[in-house]
């Protein structure tokens, strides 16, 4: 019934019928100016928001091309309504700038009614505002800066941030072979996305925002932005396992010195001309935070940007730099601030979905099972108990999690010649099953110095199996086949989203990756893991549903 | 009248004149009954007719439609013409056994199959669905203004999918009033319970003729319209020309005509046209539309239903009962999670529930596993629920 792959809502909202799209070029093609905000098996959303139809006038797109491509590719008529918007949303672009004039920070519009406009809508804006120069100009203190552009993106005015202007020349290149031995070339997305935020960064003001997948290679786009703009950099990630992997890659893939490179700590270190360090420790430490904002950086690298709209870490968007880069898997978080990042930093200049990468081979496809498995006698007597009894929800889960019949549905997953990796939040859970199945284990209580033994192990395949708790989940484990999830902490959805990106390399012996969540059925922890499932299946991960039965009946082949 | 009775009663000459007109052999000793026996042996021939009609220009084709169709006609320049082929006799009349015969070749020459992009056109029917479901969970409240109009309240996360309800609220709170399924009191609108719980057991084509009969004496013009439109249109599909409908003030009251949702309009080279909607086969011609047969709904892994707004009300209603409608435009979009659900509520709805998880697979190219096991065990569990013993 459906002839063309779109269906378009007057308010701006794009469904796709995947039917329509098997090699995912038109996915990827509306990411360039539309928010991509789901992708489950059937049918994506996408949503032209104004900021992405602004990005998009940023990038060079006319209100022509998109309207077109809309047109061509949609069963039903296009909304007049939206058609305006489209227009007004990108024209919009440029019509706002701010800059540093003398000592305030000013908003400078192309036209006064802009001006008009801002301060009728924006009563709060309109409180700081320190002066109005001129029709179009308005003066706000240079402190103000974070909110006012927090103000601005909100009520869907953009600016043009161009305050930045500092940065020292650094020397550095990238070598052909790597100080480890091994011939490196970046691959073609990678150049692509460097190229899009090199190439687009100006237009509109410095910054800008490029999303890919995990395992993808975001650091290289990073290095490949650092040695491009050859200038002194920030590069703030999300903790210090990841702060020292930046130290690791830029040492073996670069020319430069060891000691031009700093992991910033404390307060009484001197930056380099890289310096690496991390949200936590510029948000609880304010003497690094104001030794690091006096400095000229030339960029700042914001490593897993969805973080940066968290209270306590978006000042750190305020420390000044010419070039300002984010770098994440997703902008996702459960508070939807996730899109400030493009209100702090700028545009989305490049976005690849994981289909993408697939489809070109850069990544592996996953499949996804949840196996329901029921309560044990023993188990369901206990949490019916509780249920009537206390009804808390921690002692509930905790019940579900450590249901006996969980092992059952595992010695069905575990296979000899598959590389696994048994995830589990309860710690003793995870001892017992190492114990009895003569599984490896790596917990918080055992030596750091075991446990990247440990790991070595596994990344060597000398042994093919391995379970491991929460501290488990910033191991650089390699080659996995088989990722089985068995007991959770409440909820975070983008942790599991980064479990599952580890089983997403392509080196590894199986083309496809399988995870597995074993979840006992009618309890509290089925509740949660929904939430979970759910944000995976929008990331456009495909689940099935099975039950122990059908594992015992072997129902499941791979 | 019969073809042979007009042509009983025109003069020697005039049958003469018409006998030679069609091409009759004409013999000295013919009589009248010779030529009168022939004349109808031609006009009452298919072919014939249809090798007439080849010969007319546009604006007699039209004429002639708009007499076999609706007895009169826009324009009488055209009768002349139709006279001579003894289509027509005294003023503008059709002989009916030769209409019946020319409404088979005028259609094609009235109707065309036009392909084109489709249009949201949400009708007071749809928004009634949906005014019941919000009413019905409790999730609206309205209040009568000083003016006699009304203001809504509802959930701020509901707001944008229900923004195409404005338009119609006012009208439906009428009519729902005039079905004692609401009333005013100290300007709250409040629900009348039992009437809501008969209407609720109706079936959609009754709600439907409900709500167009009240709408009917609102406006005469779009009845006449649908009524004439309901006789002339053969397929769904099919869309008529504008010209033929003698009320030559449609196109203008189009606008009026489309909100109700009965008609739908398009225009190609100035040429405008018109067909029923799916809701008006179904309800006033009592035929289940084929695009309603189509597997049209989407459903996604993220437990979201895609159905057009125009499609079966009947589905429409079964996903507003178990499900929650986050958008309306072209799709009505539904989020079916049964863990939105309270099974407490639901309890006798088991069959019901049972049948909306079929009519989804019947209507649907794929349902994702995870969403058929979902909706399965829910279903399995109300059955059970329903099945317990009420201690």
């Amino acid at each position: 019934m459906y002839y063309k792959p779109l269906i378009v809502h007057k308010n701006g909202k794009i469904f796709l019928i995947q039917d329509f799209d098997n090699d995912g070029h038109l996915a990827q093609k509306l990411t360039d100016f539309a928010d991509m905000i789901k992708i489950p098996e059937g049918v994506s959303t996408f949503e032209l928001s104004p900021y992405a139809l602004w990005s998009a006038a940023a990038k060079g797109y006319e209100v022509e091309n998109i309207i077109s491509f809309l047109r061509n590719n949609s069963c039903n008529v296009l909304d007049k309504s939206l058609e305006i918007r489209i227009n007004k949303n990108m024209m919009q672009y440029r019509s706002l700038k701010l800059f540093h004039s003398g000592k305030y920070l000013a908003l400078q519009a192309v036209r006064s009614e802009i001006i008009e406009e801002i301060l009728k809508k924006d009563k709060k804006l309109k409180e700081i505002v320190i002066q109005r120069a001129n029709d179009c100009t308005l003066l706000f203190d240079t402190s103000r800066k974070i909110e006012l552009k927090k103000q601005l993106f909100k009520r869907e005015f953009f600016a043009i941030d161009a305050t930045n202007k500092m940065g020292r020349a650094l020397d550095i290149n990238f070598l052909k072979v790597t100080r480890s031995g091994v011939d490196f070339k970046l691959r073609d997305y990678q150049i692509q996305a460097a190229r899009e935020f090199l190439e687009n960064k100006d237009k509109a003001g410095g910054g800008g925002v490029v999303i890919m997948p995990p395992k993808s290679g975001k650091t290289f786009v990073g290095l490949k932005v650092i040695g491009s703009l050859k200038t002194n950099t920030l590069i703030i990630s999300e903790d210090s396992s990841s702060a020292s992997s930046w130290k690791e890659e830029i040492l073996d893939k670069t020319d430069l010195a060891e000691e031009s490179i700093l992991i910033y700590n404390s307060d009484r270190q001197a930056p380099e001309p890289i310096t690496i360090t991390t949200y936590r420790n510029l948000a609880t430490n304010s003497e690094a935070f104001r030794y690091l904002s006096q400095q000229e950086w030339g960029l700042i690298i914001y490593d897993d940007a969805h973080k940066l709209p968290a209270t306590t870490y978006r000042e750190t968007a305020d420390i000044p730099s010419k070039y300002k880069l984010a770098l994440a898997a997703t902008l996702d978080r459960s508070d939807n601030q996730g899109v400030l990042v493009f209100a702090l930093i700028g545009p989305k200049w490049f976005e690849i979905l994981p289909q993408t990468l697939r489809r070109q081979g850069y990544l592996s496809n996953v499949e996804c099972r949840e196996i329901k498995v029921p309560l044990s006698e023993k188990a369901e007597e206990e949490y019916l108990y509780l249920e009537k009894n206390s009804n808390d929800n921690k002692a509930l889960l905790k019940v579900a999690a450590k249901n006996d019949k969980k092992k059952e549905a595992l010695v069905h997953l575990i296979r000899p010649h598959k590389r696994t990796v048994i995830a589990s939040f309860f710690t003793d859970l995870a001892e017992q099953i190492g114990q009895d199945y003569q599984i490896d284990f790596i917990t918080g209580q055992i030596n750091p110095s075991i446990r990247l033994e440990k790991v070595e192990k596994f990344n060597k395949e000398e042994i093919n199996c391995l379970i491991h708790t929460l501290v488990g989940e910033q191991l650089n484990l390699q080659n996995i086949d088989v990722i089985v999830s068995i007991s959770y902490q409440e909820g975070s959805e983008r942790e599991e989203y980064l479990r599952l990106g580890k089983l997403m390399e392509v080196n590894k012996k199986d083309y496809d990756g399988w995870f597995f969540s074993i979840i006992s059925a009618g309890t509290v922890e089925e509740y949660y893991y929904k939430r979970r499932r759910k944000s995976l299946i929008n990331y456009g991960y495909r689940f099935k549903i099975l039950e122990l039965k059908d594992l015992e009946e072997g129902g499941l082949s791979f | 009248m019969r073809l042979i009775k007009f042509l009983n009663e025109l003069d020697m000459e005039e049958l003469l004149e018409l006998a030679r007109e069609l091409r009759v052999s004409i013999f000295k000793d013919s009589v009248r009954s010779y030529f009168e026996r022939k004349i109808v042996e031609k006009l009452t021939r298919l072919d014939y007719l249809n090798k007439i009609i080849v010969k007319l220009d546009k604006p007699c084709i039209t004429t002639l439609a708009q007499l076999v169709y609706f007895g009169t006609c826009s324009n009488k320049k055209y009768l002349d013409v139709l006279r001579k082929k003894g289509l027509v006799y005294k003023d503008m009349q059709v002989p009916d056994d030769v209409k019946e015969l020319l409404e088979e070749c005028l259609y094609p020459k009235i109707s065309r199959s036009i392909r084109k992009k489709w249009e949201v056109k949400e009708t007071p029917f749809l928004n009634l669905i949906l005014l019941i479901g919000l009413m019905q969970r409790d999730e609206i409240n309205i209040k009568k203004l000083k003016n006699n109009s009304s203001k809504s309240k509802i959930k701020a996360e509901n707001k944008n999918a229900y923004s195409n309800l404005e338009r119609d609220r006012d009208l439906l709170i009428n009519f729902l009033e005039h079905q004692d399924i609401v009333y005013w009191k100290d300007n709250i609108l409040l629900i009348n319970r039992p009437e809501l719980l008969l209407w609720n057991k109706k079936d959609n084509a009754t709600k439907f003729e409900l709500l167009y009969n009240w709408l009917r004496a609102k406006n005469k013009k779009v009845h006449e319209m649908v009524a004439a439109l309901s006789r002339i249109q053969n397929d769904i599909d099919d869309w008529i020309e504008i010209d033929v409908f003698v009320e030559g003030d449609i196109p203008y009251t189009k606008e009026t005509i489309e909100k109700f949702g009965l008609v739908s309009f398009c225009k190609i080279k100035d040429q405008g046209f018109v067909k029923l909607t799916p809701v008006v086969w179904y309800c006033i011609k009592g035929i289940y539309s084929s695009y309603w047969y189509s597997k049209s709904i989407l459903i996604s892994a993220d437990f979201e239903v895609f159905i057009p707004h125009d499609f079966d009300p009947n589905i429409i209603s079964l996903l507003d009962k178990y499900g929650q409608l986050k958008d309306f435009d072209y799709f009505l979009v539904y989020d079916i999670d049964p863990s939105n659900l309270k099974k407490e509520l639901l309890y006798q709805e088991s069959k019901s529930y049972q049948m909306f998880i079929e009519e989804l697979e019947i209507k649907s190219d794929t349902m994702p596993q995870v969403v058929d096991y979902e909706l399965r065990n829910f279903s399995k569990e109300l059955s059970s629920f329903a099945n317990k013993p009420i201690i």
